[in-house]
């Protein structure tokens, strides 16, 4: 039955069915034929309500909306703003500062795709002008906000915490170092490549007192990573309290403080927020009938023993889960990828003696990556639409970012360490 | 054949701005009752017994209102790639054939709905004191409205064999995707 759900899953997903529809249906057939089945139909409904009946679900519309919210409000800027001043010295300097102000912009905004589009209109122009070829400038606008997406509150890692049943505090704190080895694997290549290739100037451009303006003007947006960081990982709010408190605070200071965001905006930025969180929250609903049917017909089971049988140790194991995520990764979203797959695979990595929050850390790695790159690059087409370039055209200064970003999450995937001592500090485990 | 076609799309239109202005409703909703919620529990240090329950049945009805919207904008996640392969016109029919088990489905789970209704209708939910009929009607609410618009856009779709023009934001959504992702091959040609 196991094999037949997942044939039907993916035949209906290769002749185009929504991928919601091409789950719920081989979840409502993996019900009816299981023993009892036609009795017990009446779970799909039921199923399909619990699916997002979830406190903790209630962050993806909440992160969306305040993302959307400050990325129309001005922080992008500010916060690119202060970048510039501080890190961008010398040869591939404005490179660098790109890089930092994504993974910052992301630290607010908890959406790779919105963080990429957001700072990519900001920075582009002044790239041009610094003489970065505009491939190389999208490549690394592509690469560093793909990355971006281990910084919290990224909605994937909400997603794993949620289906994969693990604490979302906990895999936001793991994270923040896989992100920061990333982020200077990013910044280290830029610069070399810059130096080699002569992109970028030579002098400093800012003053003392325009690094003090810069930053004094940044001050509420960094603010708000103060509270969404400092809220969830200090244990004062729960991630759902922290997105609301995100979006009170983010449209107080973009209508208030920037005075960029205008109230005739608003419904746009509802729209925005409705058609992504519409997409993904059906997914999620859909899953759930899955994963219903997958548990009364033993499915995780059967997979559990065969994987045991092929990949006994957890070091094989990772491998071949690495594999497993990089040919999803470059066939479809991530996100359904991840609805469908934690939930089985999560606790077959446990038994392998492998952390939940390593486990899933490792994996969000795997899946930054392809948001980088073709077919289903979500951060590489967001670049590629602001530079107004076929994606293509990157592909070749790509290259060392993705070699880059393949080293980085093979020392992520190895070395446990690195995702598992900030939650074990915090005792988020 | 046009006029028809006109009629859905506007019966479409009016179905959309109807489901966004419910769905903007919803997420306010969501954003005032946790917004309520954490300034009484960490302001006036008096937790609310309902916000919680509230905003999670909330969650519900926003995340089946916002499927609707994503579906007639033509959001919702699709794997494109293999269909690439094919000629566009057996694409066309292959996609219908699509809406036509999606609609089927959606019905199917649409009278399961609301034979679940019946089973819950002496249900009180404790913390917001509603009949459980009330969040779990999203279900219901959600399933019929995805499968009305299936049915108009696949309406649109066969009427546009007639009159040569697609009035369907989906549809056009899928043109343009398609389109974009043929590029490549289509600049070598």
């Amino acid at each position: 039955m196991g094999i037949a759900m997942v044939a039907i899953f993916l035949l209906l997903m290769l002749l185009g069915a929504p991928i919601a529809l091409a789950i719920m249906i081989p979840g409502v057939l993996g019900i009816y034929f299981s023993p009892g089945g036609e009795g017990l139909l009446l779970v799909v409904p039921q199923q399909l309500f619990l699916g997002v009946n979830s406190f903790q679900l209630l962050t993806i519309p909440l992160f969306v909306l305040a993302g959307t919210l400050m990325a129309e409000g001005g922080i992008a800027r500010r916060l690119m703003d202060l970048a510039e001043c501080t890190v961008a010295r010398g040869r591939g300097g404005l490179g660098a500062a790109t890089v930092v102000s994504t993974m910052f912009f992301h630290g607010i905004s908890g959406s790779s795709t919105a963080d990429t589009a957001a700072i990519a209109r900001v920075t582009l122009p002044t790239l041009k002008d610094q003489g970065y070829p505009v491939p190389f400038a999208t490549a690394v606008l592509a690469a560093a906000g793909a990355t971006a997406t281990l910084i919290p509150p990224t909605i994937d890692l909400i997603i794993i915490g949620v289906v994969a049943n693990m604490s979302i505090a906990g895999l936001f704190a793991g994270g923040l170092i896989p992100a920061v080895i990333n982020g200077i694997g990013l910044i280290s290549t830029v610069v070399y490549l810059s130096w080699r290739r002569s992109y970028g100037r030579l002098q400093m451009t800012a003053s003392l007192r325009q690094m003090f303006i810069a930053f004094v003007k940044a001050v509420p947006a960094l603010f708000m990573i103060v509270i969404i960081l400092g809220g969830i990982l200090g244990g004062v709010f729960t991630p759902t309290e922290a997105s609301v408190v995100a979006v009170v605070y983010g449209f107080l200071i973009s209508f208030f403080v920037y005075r960029d965001l205008k109230l005739h905006m608003l419904p746009a930025i509802f729209r925005s927020t409705i058609l992504l969180s519409g997409g993904v929250l059906f997914v999620i609903a859909s899953s759930s009938v899955l994963t219903y049917a997958m548990t009364i017909n033993q499915v995780p089971q059967s997979l559990a023993a065969a994987l045991n049988e092929y990949a006994s140790s957890p070091w094989l194991f990772l491998l071949l889960v690495q594999i497993l995520f990089f040919f999803i990764g470059m066939i479809m979203d991530g996100l359904p990828a991840l609805i469908i797959t934690m939930p089985i695979l999560t606790p077959i990595a446990v038994a392998h003696g492998i952390q939940p929050i390593h486990f899933g850390i490792l994996v969000e790695a795997n899946l930054a990556l392809a948001m980088a790159h073709p077919p289903a690059g979500t951060c590489l087409y967001a670049a590629c639409a602001v530079s107004k370039i076929p994606f293509e055209k990157v592909i070749v200064p790509l290259i060392p970012f993705l070699a880059v970003l393949i080293v980085t999450l093979l020392i992520i995937t190895y070395v446990e360490k690195f995702s598992m001592f900030l939650p074990q500090l915090l005792h988020l485990t | 054949m046009e006029t028809l076609q006109r009629a859905l799309a506007r019966l479409v239109t009016v179905l959309e701005r109807g489901i966004f202005w419910f769905a903007s409703a919803l997420l306010l909703f969501l954003v005032v009752t946790l917004f309520c919620q954490v300034f009484w529990r960490y302001v006036l240090l008096q937790p609310l017994q309902w916000s919680e329950e509230g905003a999670r049945f909330g969650l519900v009805w926003f995340s089946m209102a916002a499927a609707c919207t994503a579906a007639i904008e033509g959001q919702h996640f699709v794997f494109r790639w293999a269909t690439l392969l094919i000629s566009p016109a057996a694409r066309f029919w292959l996609r219908r054939a699509m809406d036509v088990l999606t609609v089927l489905v959606l019905l199917t789970v649409f009278k399961l709905s609301l034979d679940y209704l019946n089973l819950v209708a002496a249900q009180t939910a404790t913390g917001v004191q509603l009949n459980m009929r009330v969040p779990y009607a999203a279900v219901s609410f959600g399933t019929l409205t995805l499968a009305i618009i299936f049915v108009a856009e696949t309406l649109d779709a066969l009427l546009s064999l007639r009159t040569g023009r697609v009035f369907s934001a989906r549809e056009l959504n899928e043109t343009l995707i398609y389109g974009q992702l043929q590029a490549p091959s289509a600049r070598k040609e």
